[in-house]
């Protein structure tokens, strides 16, 4: 098992933003994580990677590929963090440092992790950037630069370059509009598929969700309400939260037969605007 | 290339009005420069001599004129109290002033920035209160108090400790390096505490309002502590405004060094000024005010370009490359 959560509970002062969460991440798997804002997700995110706020208590157990995670001290965890771990956060605009250009962005990792010549780390650096689609031209360019997708791949370059085990991706796309929010999601799939990382994706929209995971895992209110396969909780949500988050992607996904416009109007054509969640067709690759 | 031409235009400008400013400040306020400098008690004949000894009788242009033509050849007349050179004066001072100014700087950076860090980074609370509460009463000491209480603790003479000259700058000046620097540490410090807290407060509030940042979850997500992220990340990227910050603390800083060059009787320019003042030489503090603008102005160009060096998203045009993911 890759990450394993068991009876996981977070404490911020009085209040449990997590009760009792548990969950299971097998090797080589994508399993996702569902919830509505404020339901524990981001707390279970920083649980795992050991980056719980200052006063924040932790109990229960994160075990990464055996080794219980809860109780390391910092200077462990973060040897963990970008070598073992890799995370890729959902604002990369806010998130990549301004100051450092994006091959030193992406090297820092193997900086970091790694006794690597200047070669070396150049060599990786430039295939990182090619698999997640930049060209070599951008390597030296600043992070304000970029667009938002250009962005985000380069934040995945970063979280994947030293090929590590696990990939916590926290709301990755929710900074990007729709169109790019498939590619990025494309993309990381891909990536995690061929290193045989496994994907911890964190999200609050299913469209979003259904393209990347095969399970998933329902939060509410800091308890996982309900898990499965991600299709058969589209098609047959049983707890009142999953169906709400299953109406709200539907409402979300925009259909011109329910516009009342005209097809005559269109701006764009059919392939452009997200799938059906319920329409075969638009299943993405699962 | 073309921000410095536009900065350095702009530094011209600014010094032109600052020229101008001192200038009628002197001529076209209410007062006559000659009778005071005579003093007010004086004879008729020898105010009108006093006066077009020193050009006073002249039109106002060409009194400008004169003055900056003779700034722009170096000279900048002879001091009514002294009858040196203005120059010269002004150089002598400096040269105790400058090393005195940067001494308390570098001492406010080595006290302000760690401590700033550690008031935010430390695991426990009461070494964070600790530094906080040092923050405070450091900004909170008047410099001529904090300075009587370093004299009492660590001067030759009077002090507890006894190991530091207590007042004056040695005759032989900067021939005794050893005895210079030391007849500055104690002024120094005096100015470093008073400017180091005002970092040290800077320091904590711009790292705090970054500790929580994506900035610093990326770079603990890739293998650094928090307090590594802190001081890797969170110092480098602050580090542009802290160079405005320690910029604007010279004027501070000048301001502090009259104050404690007359209290440790360091003949630097501060107490220069406060001198001539007194002594009603106008012609050398008009000089004087202008040298000290020109430096502070000096000081806001370098500090301009410091934080542009700095500051890659100042010269980074956003929008180029690809416009999709």
């Amino acid at each position: 098992m890759s990450l394993h959560i068991d009876n996981l509970r977070v404490q911020l002062g009085d209040v449990f933003v997590v009760r009792s969460a548990g969950l299971e991440v097998g090797v080589g798997q994508r399993v996702g994580l569902i919830g509505p804002s404020g339901s524990g997700k981001s707390m279970i995110t920083k649980a795992v990677l050991g980056m719980l706020p200052p006063g924040a208590r932790a109990s229960g157990s994160i075990r990464f590929f055996g080794q219980e995670l809860l109780g390391l001290d910092e200077r462990a965890m973060a040897d963990l963090r970008g070598s073992y771990i890799g995370t890729v956060f959902q604002n990369p605009g806010a998130s990549l440092n301004p100051v450092l250009t994006v091959a030193r962005q992406v090297e820092l990792p193997l900086r970091l992790h790694y006794r690597l010549s200047r070669a070396e780390r150049r060599e990786r650096v430039a295939d990182m950037l090619a698999r997640v689609g930049l060209t070599a031209d951008l390597a030296g360019k600043y992070p304000g630069q970029l667009s938002g997708g250009q962005q985000q791949r380069v934040a995945m370059a970063t979280a994947l370059v030293t090929a590590p085990k696990l990939i916590v991706a926290d709301e990755p796309t929710t900074a990007l509009d729709s169109i790019t929010q498939r590619q990025i999601i494309d993309l990381l799939v891909r990536l995690v598929d061929d290193t045989g990382a496994s994907l911890f994706f964190i999200t609050h929209d299913f469209t979003v969700l259904e393209r990347a995971c095969r399970y998933s895992y329902v939060l509410d209110q800091g308890r996982v309400v309900e898990h499965g396969p991600t299709d058969r909780l589209l098609a047959a949500p049983r707890e009142p939260l999953t169906r709400r988050l299953v109406e709200a992607a539907d409402a979300l996904t925009l259909r011109a037969e329910d516009s009342g416009i005209s097809e005559d109007h269109r701006l764009r054509p059919e392939p452009f605007l997200q799938p059906s969640l319920h329409d075969p067709r638009g299943r993405g690759n699962e | 290339m073309r921000f410095l031409l536009r900065r350095l235009l702009l530094f011209a400008l600014a010094l032109l009005g600052l020229s101008l400013v001192i200038f009628a400040a002197l001529r076209v306020l209410p007062g006559d420069v000659a009778t005071i400098m005579a003093g007010l008690n004086s004879p008729p004949e020898r105010v009108a001599a006093l006066r077009a000894q020193l050009g006073l009788d002249r039109s106002l242009p060409r009194q400008y004129a004169d003055w900056m033509s003779g700034l722009a050849r170096g000279d900048f007349g002879r001091s009514m109290l002294t009858g040196q050179p203005i120059g010269a004066q002004v150089i002598s001072r400096a040269v105790i002033t400058f090393p005195l100014i940067g001494l308390g700087l570098g001492l406010a950076l080595l006290i302000g920035v760690p401590l700033g860090c550690v008031s935010l980074m430390a695991g426990s609370p009461r070494l964070r209160s600790l530094s906080h509460v040092l923050s405070i009463v450091g900004g909170s000491i008047p410099a001529l108090w904090g300075g009587l209480l370093l004299i009492l603790l660590l001067s030759r003479g009077v002090g507890l400790l006894g190991i530091l000259p207590a007042q004056g700058f040695p005759d032989l000046g900067w021939s005794d390096p050893a005895r210079a620097w030391a007849s500055l540490v104690l002024p120094a410090l005096t100015l470093g505490i008073l400017v180091g807290a005002s970092l040290m407060r800077y320091t904590r509030s711009a790292l705090g309002e970054l500790a929580d940042s994506g900035r610093i979850d990326l770079a603990r997500a890739c293998g650094m502590t928090r307090n590594e992220a802190l001081v890797r990340v969170g110092l480098r990227l602050v580090l542009p405004q802290l160079v405005s910050v320690v910029g604007l603390t010279f004027a501070e800083m000048i301001t502090g060094a009259m104050v404690v060059e007359n209290l440790f009787a360091l003949p630097g320019l501060g107490s220069g000024l406060v001198t001539d003042l007194g002594g009603r030489d106008l012609i050398a503090v008009q000089s004087e005010l202008f040298m000290l603008a020109a430096f502070f102005l000096a000081m806001g160009l370098l500090v301009d370009l410091l934080h542009r060096a700095l500051d890659p998203r100042l010269k980074a045009a956003p929008g180029s490359g690809e416009a999709g993911a």
